[in-house]
Protein backbone atom coordinates (compact mmCIF):
# COMPACT_ATOMS: atom_id res chain seq x y z
CA UNK A 1 0.00 0.00 0.00
CA UNK A 2 1.26 3.36 -0.73
CA UNK A 3 1.32 5.86 1.56
CA UNK A 4 -0.70 9.22 0.84
CA UNK A 5 2.52 11.47 -0.06
CA UNK A 6 3.39 9.45 -3.02
CA UNK A 7 0.04 8.95 -4.58
CA UNK A 8 0.30 12.43 -5.79
CA UNK A 9 3.55 11.41 -7.56
CA UNK A 10 1.87 8.23 -9.68
CA UNK A 11 0.91 9.59 -12.90
CA UNK A 12 4.02 8.91 -15.99
CA UNK A 13 3.89 12.99 -16.67
CA UNK A 14 4.23 13.92 -12.78
CA UNK A 15 7.67 15.99 -12.96
CA UNK A 16 8.53 14.48 -9.69
CA UNK A 17 8.59 11.27 -10.59
CA UNK A 18 10.34 11.64 -13.62
CA UNK A 19 12.87 13.77 -11.70
CA UNK A 20 13.37 10.72 -8.86
CA UNK A 21 13.59 7.86 -11.96
CA UNK A 22 16.55 10.72 -13.75
CA UNK A 23 18.58 11.15 -10.35
CA UNK A 24 17.99 7.24 -9.99
CA UNK A 25 21.07 7.03 -12.25
CA UNK A 26 22.94 9.41 -9.89
CA UNK A 27 23.06 13.03 -9.04
CA UNK A 28 22.69 16.24 -11.74
CA UNK A 29 22.38 19.51 -11.92
CA UNK A 30 18.71 21.11 -13.16
CA UNK A 31 19.62 21.31 -17.08
CA UNK A 32 21.42 17.69 -16.62
CA UNK A 33 18.19 16.40 -15.28
CA UNK A 34 16.02 18.19 -18.15
CA UNK A 35 18.16 16.41 -20.96
CA UNK A 36 17.81 13.19 -19.56
CA UNK A 37 14.14 13.03 -18.94
CA UNK A 38 13.54 14.32 -22.05
CA UNK A 39 15.98 11.30 -23.68
CA UNK A 40 14.31 8.85 -21.34
CA UNK A 41 10.23 9.66 -21.45
CA UNK A 42 9.93 12.49 -24.21
CA UNK A 43 8.81 15.01 -21.77
CA UNK A 44 10.38 18.32 -22.11
CA UNK A 45 10.32 20.00 -18.80
CA UNK A 46 10.19 23.63 -18.45
CA UNK A 47 12.43 25.28 -15.35
CA UNK A 48 9.64 26.80 -13.47
CA UNK A 49 8.02 23.19 -13.27
CA UNK A 50 11.15 21.54 -12.59
CA UNK A 51 12.16 23.99 -9.63
CA UNK A 52 8.57 23.44 -8.49
CA UNK A 53 9.07 20.19 -8.09
CA UNK A 54 12.63 20.17 -6.58
CA UNK A 55 11.00 22.67 -4.42
CA UNK A 56 8.71 19.95 -2.84
CA UNK A 57 11.22 16.39 -3.46
CA UNK A 58 13.59 18.46 -1.37
CA UNK A 59 11.01 19.24 1.21
CA UNK A 60 9.75 15.68 1.29
CA UNK A 61 13.06 14.40 1.65
CA UNK A 62 13.54 12.46 -1.43
CA UNK A 63 16.07 14.59 -2.99
CA UNK A 64 19.41 16.21 -1.62
CA UNK A 65 21.28 19.12 -2.57
CA UNK A 66 24.90 18.82 -3.45
CA UNK A 67 27.60 21.58 -2.98
CA UNK A 68 27.38 23.84 -5.86
CA UNK A 69 29.53 23.38 -8.39
CA UNK A 70 30.34 27.23 -9.72
CA UNK A 71 26.70 27.89 -10.09
CA UNK A 72 25.03 25.23 -10.72
CA UNK A 73 23.93 22.74 -7.81
CA UNK A 74 23.59 19.14 -8.48
CA UNK A 75 20.80 16.71 -6.49
CA UNK A 76 21.07 13.66 -5.35
CA UNK A 77 18.28 11.16 -5.29
CA UNK A 78 18.20 9.92 -1.07
CA UNK A 79 17.36 6.30 0.20
CA UNK A 80 13.36 7.86 0.95
CA UNK A 81 13.18 8.78 -2.49
CA UNK A 82 14.54 5.56 -3.88
CA UNK A 83 11.87 3.66 -1.90
CA UNK A 84 8.89 6.05 -2.69
CA UNK A 85 10.36 6.04 -6.26
CA UNK A 86 10.02 1.94 -6.17
CA UNK A 87 7.06 2.14 -4.36
CA UNK A 88 5.35 4.29 -7.08
CA UNK A 89 6.76 2.19 -10.32
CA UNK A 90 5.51 -0.93 -8.57
CA UNK A 91 2.14 0.80 -8.40
CA UNK A 92 2.20 1.73 -12.16
CA UNK A 93 3.53 -1.89 -13.40
CA UNK A 94 0.81 -2.97 -11.40
CA UNK A 95 -1.78 -0.96 -13.23
CA UNK A 96 0.05 -1.54 -16.82
CA UNK A 97 0.00 -5.28 -16.17
CA UNK A 98 -3.75 -4.94 -15.67
CA UNK A 99 -4.25 -2.66 -17.90
CA UNK A 100 -2.67 -4.38 -20.94
CA UNK A 101 -4.42 -8.08 -19.93
CA UNK A 102 -7.91 -6.13 -20.30
CA UNK A 103 -6.76 -4.33 -23.44
CA UNK A 104 -6.07 -8.34 -24.87
CA UNK A 105 -9.49 -9.34 -23.80
CA UNK A 106 -11.08 -7.19 -26.08
CA UNK B 1 15.02 36.98 -18.24
CA UNK B 2 16.46 37.66 -14.91
CA UNK B 3 13.42 39.80 -14.28
CA UNK B 4 10.77 36.94 -14.43
CA UNK B 5 12.97 35.30 -11.95
CA UNK B 6 12.03 38.57 -9.75
CA UNK B 7 7.86 37.64 -9.35
CA UNK B 8 9.31 34.92 -6.92
CA UNK B 9 9.47 35.24 -3.68
CA UNK B 10 12.33 36.61 -1.69
CA UNK B 11 12.62 32.92 0.40
CA UNK B 12 12.58 31.29 -3.15
CA UNK B 13 15.58 33.65 -4.53
CA UNK B 14 17.32 33.55 -2.03
CA UNK B 15 18.03 30.04 -2.60
CA UNK B 16 16.89 28.80 -6.07
CA UNK B 17 18.27 31.92 -7.91
CA UNK B 18 21.68 31.39 -8.78
CA UNK B 19 21.19 27.55 -9.99
CA UNK B 20 17.89 28.26 -11.72
CA UNK B 21 20.06 31.24 -13.67
CA UNK B 22 22.56 28.88 -14.72
CA UNK B 23 20.34 26.99 -16.02
CA UNK B 24 18.13 29.44 -18.10
CA UNK B 25 21.58 30.64 -19.22
CA UNK B 26 21.80 26.79 -20.95
CA UNK B 27 17.97 26.93 -22.14
CA UNK B 28 16.54 27.22 -25.25
CA UNK B 29 13.85 30.11 -24.00
CA UNK B 30 10.11 30.09 -25.63
CA UNK B 31 7.14 31.18 -24.77
CA UNK B 32 6.19 28.45 -22.60
CA UNK B 33 9.35 29.38 -20.94
CA UNK B 34 7.84 32.59 -19.85
CA UNK B 35 4.89 31.43 -19.13
CA UNK B 36 5.96 28.42 -17.09
CA UNK B 37 7.98 30.21 -14.90
CA UNK B 38 4.88 33.09 -14.41
CA UNK B 39 3.32 30.00 -13.34
CA UNK B 40 6.48 28.59 -10.93
CA UNK B 41 6.49 32.18 -9.87
CA UNK B 42 2.60 31.99 -8.55
CA UNK B 43 2.69 28.89 -7.04
CA UNK B 44 5.85 29.86 -4.80
CA UNK B 45 3.80 32.67 -3.82
CA UNK B 46 1.07 30.34 -2.36
CA UNK B 47 3.20 28.20 -0.46
CA UNK B 48 3.28 29.05 2.85
CA UNK B 49 6.95 27.68 3.20
CA UNK B 50 8.12 30.03 0.94
CA UNK B 51 5.56 33.27 2.52
CA UNK B 52 7.00 33.00 6.06
CA UNK B 53 9.47 36.25 6.64
CA UNK B 54 13.04 34.47 6.43
CA UNK B 55 12.40 30.94 4.33
CA UNK B 56 16.29 30.23 3.64
CA UNK B 57 17.68 33.64 3.94
CA UNK B 58 20.34 34.40 6.57
CA UNK B 59 20.02 37.81 8.24
CA UNK B 60 22.29 39.53 6.32
CA UNK B 61 19.67 39.24 3.25
CA UNK B 62 16.96 41.06 5.40
CA UNK B 63 18.90 43.27 6.51
CA UNK B 64 21.16 44.10 3.14
CA UNK B 65 16.87 44.79 1.72
CA UNK B 66 16.64 47.55 4.23
CA UNK B 67 19.56 49.24 3.26
CA UNK B 68 18.84 48.71 -0.40
CA UNK B 69 15.52 50.17 0.52
CA UNK B 70 17.30 53.44 1.58
CA UNK B 71 19.56 53.52 -1.42
CA UNK B 72 16.73 54.69 -3.89
CA UNK B 73 13.43 55.38 -1.64
CA UNK B 74 14.89 58.19 0.38
CA UNK B 75 16.62 60.33 -2.46
CA UNK B 76 12.88 59.30 -4.65
CA UNK B 77 11.33 60.69 -1.79
CA UNK B 78 13.27 64.07 -1.68
CA UNK B 79 13.19 64.27 -5.39
CA UNK B 80 9.22 63.62 -5.91
CA UNK B 81 8.72 66.50 -3.16
CA UNK B 82 11.26 68.90 -5.26
CA UNK B 83 9.04 67.82 -7.65
CA UNK B 84 5.62 67.63 -6.66
CA UNK B 85 5.64 70.35 -3.40
CA UNK B 86 8.30 72.66 -3.77
CA UNK B 87 6.65 75.49 -4.78
CA UNK B 88 3.42 74.72 -3.37
CA UNK B 89 4.97 74.62 -0.06
CA UNK B 90 6.77 77.45 -0.39
CA UNK B 91 3.78 79.13 -1.66
CA UNK B 92 2.37 78.41 1.41
CA UNK B 93 5.29 79.46 3.52
CA UNK B 94 4.21 81.98 5.05
CA UNK B 95 0.53 80.83 5.99
CA UNK B 96 2.15 78.21 7.71
CA UNK B 97 4.15 80.12 9.78
CA UNK B 98 0.85 82.01 11.21
CA UNK B 99 -0.14 78.58 12.19
CA UNK B 100 1.36 77.33 15.48
CA UNK B 101 0.56 73.82 15.13
CA UNK B 102 1.93 73.64 11.39
CA UNK B 103 4.44 75.53 12.21
CA UNK B 104 5.92 73.34 15.01
CA UNK B 105 5.50 70.24 12.97
CA UNK B 106 7.45 71.30 10.30
CA UNK B 107 9.96 72.23 12.73
CA UNK B 108 10.03 69.01 14.27
CA UNK B 109 10.16 67.10 10.88
CA UNK B 110 13.10 69.44 9.86
CA UNK B 111 15.17 68.48 13.50
CA UNK B 112 14.00 65.02 12.29
CA UNK B 113 15.68 64.76 8.82
CA UNK B 114 18.67 66.77 10.10
CA UNK B 115 19.25 64.59 12.64
CA UNK B 116 18.84 61.60 10.65
CA UNK B 117 21.40 62.61 7.93
CA UNK B 118 23.54 64.02 10.63
CA UNK B 119 23.76 60.56 11.61
CA UNK B 120 24.05 59.10 8.44
CA UNK B 121 27.12 61.21 7.60
CA UNK B 122 28.63 59.89 11.59
CA UNK B 123 27.81 56.21 10.46
CA UNK B 124 29.14 56.92 6.81
CA UNK B 125 32.64 58.06 8.54
CA UNK B 126 32.64 55.42 11.45
CA UNK B 127 32.28 52.62 8.78
CA UNK B 128 35.29 54.35 6.70
CA UNK B 129 37.66 54.39 9.87
CA UNK B 130 36.78 50.61 10.66
CA UNK B 131 36.91 49.40 6.92
CA UNK B 132 40.57 51.51 7.42
CA UNK B 133 41.42 49.52 10.35
CA UNK B 134 40.50 45.82 9.38
CA UNK B 135 42.37 46.73 5.68
CA UNK B 136 45.91 47.99 7.53
CA UNK B 137 45.39 44.70 10.05
CA UNK B 138 45.39 42.93 7.08
CA UNK B 139 41.68 41.54 7.37
CA UNK B 140 40.81 41.99 3.38
CA UNK B 141 37.73 41.95 2.43
CA UNK B 142 36.10 41.76 -0.94
CA UNK B 143 34.12 44.27 -2.77
CA UNK B 144 30.86 41.74 -3.39
CA UNK B 145 30.91 40.70 -6.67
CA UNK B 146 33.82 43.03 -7.45
CA UNK B 147 37.19 41.51 -6.85
CA UNK B 148 39.64 42.85 -4.93
CA UNK B 149 39.02 46.26 -6.20
CA UNK B 150 41.06 47.94 -2.89
CA UNK B 151 40.74 51.47 -4.14
CA UNK B 152 37.11 51.33 -4.97
CA UNK B 153 36.44 50.33 -1.87
CA UNK B 154 38.49 53.15 -0.32
CA UNK B 155 36.42 55.54 -2.48
CA UNK B 156 33.27 53.87 -1.52
CA UNK B 157 33.38 54.44 2.27
CA UNK B 158 35.36 57.33 2.52
CA UNK B 159 32.53 58.92 0.43
CA UNK B 160 29.96 59.60 3.55
CA UNK B 161 33.29 61.78 4.88
CA UNK B 162 33.66 63.96 1.55
CA UNK B 163 29.55 64.26 0.84
CA UNK B 164 29.76 65.82 4.43
CA UNK B 165 32.48 68.61 4.44
CA UNK B 166 30.07 69.46 0.96
CA UNK B 167 26.70 69.38 2.65
CA UNK B 168 28.58 71.86 5.57
CA UNK B 169 29.56 74.03 2.62
CA UNK B 170 26.38 73.95 0.71
CA UNK B 171 24.00 74.79 3.72
CA UNK B 172 23.04 78.13 2.14
CA UNK B 173 23.20 76.72 -1.35
CA UNK B 174 20.14 75.68 -3.77
CA UNK B 175 21.91 72.63 -4.20
CA UNK B 176 21.25 71.30 -0.70
CA UNK B 177 18.38 69.15 -1.63
CA UNK B 178 20.58 67.08 -4.02
CA UNK B 179 23.12 67.09 -1.38
CA UNK B 180 20.65 65.48 1.12
CA UNK B 181 19.93 62.76 -1.77
CA UNK B 182 23.50 62.01 -2.57
CA UNK B 183 24.43 61.54 1.19
CA UNK B 184 22.69 58.12 1.61
CA UNK B 185 24.56 56.49 -1.28
CA UNK B 186 27.94 56.27 -0.68
CA UNK B 187 26.65 54.27 2.92
CA UNK B 188 24.41 52.49 0.99
CA UNK B 189 26.83 51.16 -1.65
CA UNK B 190 29.38 50.56 1.16
CA UNK B 191 26.82 48.13 2.73
CA UNK B 192 25.58 46.64 0.03
CA UNK B 193 28.92 46.00 -2.28
CA UNK B 194 31.33 45.45 0.75
CA UNK B 195 31.42 42.50 2.93
CA UNK B 196 30.14 43.90 6.32
CA UNK B 197 29.66 41.63 9.47
CA UNK B 198 26.08 41.21 10.66
CA UNK B 199 27.11 43.74 13.68
CA UNK B 200 28.03 46.76 11.27
CA UNK B 201 24.73 46.30 8.92
CA UNK B 202 22.94 46.28 12.77
CA UNK B 203 24.43 49.14 13.89
CA UNK B 204 23.40 50.98 10.45
CA UNK B 205 20.17 50.41 10.65
CA UNK B 206 19.66 53.23 13.41
CA UNK B 207 20.15 55.72 11.22
CA UNK B 208 17.52 54.52 8.41
CA UNK B 209 15.13 54.59 11.44
CA UNK B 210 15.81 58.03 12.30
CA UNK B 211 15.38 58.85 8.51
CA UNK B 212 12.43 57.07 8.28
CA UNK B 213 10.87 59.36 10.93
CA UNK B 214 11.94 62.02 9.02
CA UNK B 215 10.28 60.70 6.30
CA UNK B 216 7.16 59.67 8.38
CA UNK B 217 6.98 62.94 9.75
CA UNK B 218 7.83 64.72 6.53
CA UNK B 219 4.59 63.09 5.09
CA UNK B 220 2.39 64.05 8.00
CA UNK B 221 3.39 67.30 7.63
CA UNK B 222 2.27 67.77 4.29
CA UNK B 223 -0.89 65.54 4.75
CA UNK B 224 -1.80 68.36 7.70
CA UNK B 225 -1.68 71.57 5.90
CA UNK B 226 -2.57 70.13 2.39
CA UNK B 227 -6.10 69.45 4.60
CA UNK B 228 -5.60 72.66 5.66
CA UNK B 229 -5.80 74.35 2.35
CA UNK B 230 -7.58 72.27 0.79
CA UNK B 231 -10.64 74.07 0.76
CA UNK B 232 -8.74 77.44 -0.92
CA UNK B 233 -9.62 78.67 -4.33
CA UNK B 234 -7.14 78.17 -7.25
CA UNK B 235 -6.85 82.29 -7.84
CA UNK B 236 -6.19 82.68 -3.94
CA UNK B 237 -3.18 79.93 -4.47
CA UNK B 238 -2.43 81.52 -7.63
CA UNK B 239 -1.73 84.77 -6.05
CA UNK B 240 0.07 83.37 -2.78
CA UNK B 241 2.22 81.62 -5.11
CA UNK B 242 3.10 84.70 -6.65
CA UNK B 243 3.74 86.88 -3.79
CA UNK B 244 6.57 84.20 -2.79
CA UNK B 245 8.05 84.06 -6.30
CA UNK B 246 7.16 80.37 -6.93
CA UNK B 247 5.63 78.61 -9.68
CA UNK B 248 2.95 76.13 -9.28
CA UNK B 249 0.54 73.61 -11.60
CA UNK B 250 -2.13 76.18 -13.53
CA UNK B 251 -5.78 76.23 -12.44
CA UNK B 252 -7.05 73.80 -9.81
CA UNK B 253 -3.90 71.12 -11.07
CA UNK B 254 -2.47 72.48 -7.94
CA UNK B 255 -4.67 70.10 -6.32
CA UNK B 256 -3.38 67.18 -8.22
CA UNK B 257 0.33 68.36 -7.25
CA UNK B 258 -0.51 68.12 -3.41
CA UNK B 259 -2.15 64.87 -4.13
CA UNK B 260 0.55 63.66 -6.45
CA UNK B 261 3.25 64.72 -3.66
CA UNK B 262 1.48 62.97 -0.62
CA UNK B 263 0.92 59.57 -2.82
CA UNK B 264 4.45 59.56 -3.54
CA UNK B 265 5.84 60.11 -0.31
CA UNK B 266 3.32 57.93 1.06
CA UNK B 267 4.28 55.04 -1.66
CA UNK B 268 7.66 55.38 -0.40
CA UNK B 269 7.29 55.93 3.35
CA UNK B 270 5.30 52.70 3.22
CA UNK B 271 8.10 50.84 1.30
CA UNK B 272 11.27 52.07 3.20
CA UNK B 273 8.76 50.34 6.49
CA UNK B 274 7.90 47.39 5.15
CA UNK B 275 12.13 47.11 4.48
CA UNK B 276 12.91 48.16 7.96
CA UNK B 277 10.25 45.92 9.47
CA UNK B 278 12.35 43.08 7.53
CA UNK B 279 15.55 43.97 8.50
CA UNK B 280 14.69 44.43 12.34
CA UNK B 281 12.73 40.34 11.93
CA UNK B 282 15.84 39.49 10.67
CA UNK B 283 17.08 39.76 14.72
CA UNK B 284 14.62 37.11 15.62
CA UNK B 285 16.57 34.18 16.71
CA UNK B 286 14.87 31.20 14.44
CA UNK B 287 15.67 33.52 11.90
CA UNK B 288 19.69 34.44 12.47
CA UNK B 289 20.00 30.22 12.01
CA UNK B 290 18.88 29.93 8.86
CA UNK B 291 22.37 31.24 6.79
CA UNK B 292 21.30 29.27 3.55
CA UNK B 293 20.79 25.88 5.04
CA UNK B 294 18.41 23.47 2.95
CA UNK B 295 14.91 22.99 4.15
CA UNK B 296 13.88 19.44 4.90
Amino acid sequence: MMNPESVSAGHYSDPGLLILSSLAAGPKHGYAMMEDIVAFSGARLEPGTLYGALTRLERRGWIEALPAEERRRPYRITAAGLNALQEQLQTMRAIVTVGLDRLAKI
Amino acid sequence: MRWLILFYPPAWRGRYQEEMLALLEQHNITWRTWFDLLRGALDARLDPHFRTQCGYQDAGVQLRRAHSAFFWAFPALILGYMFFLDGLDDAFYTWNQTHAAIRQFKTGSEFLLALGVAVFLLMGIWLAILFVRELLGSKVRKVRGGGRMRSLRYAVLLAPGVCGLYSVRAILSPLLPLIIVAIPFPLAVGILHCEVSHRVLRFALFPLCLTFAAMATQLLYTAVWGGAIWNTSAPVVHRMALSEGRCIWPGELWRLQLIGGCVWMAAMTGYTFLRLKQGFLAFRPAASLTGGSHAR
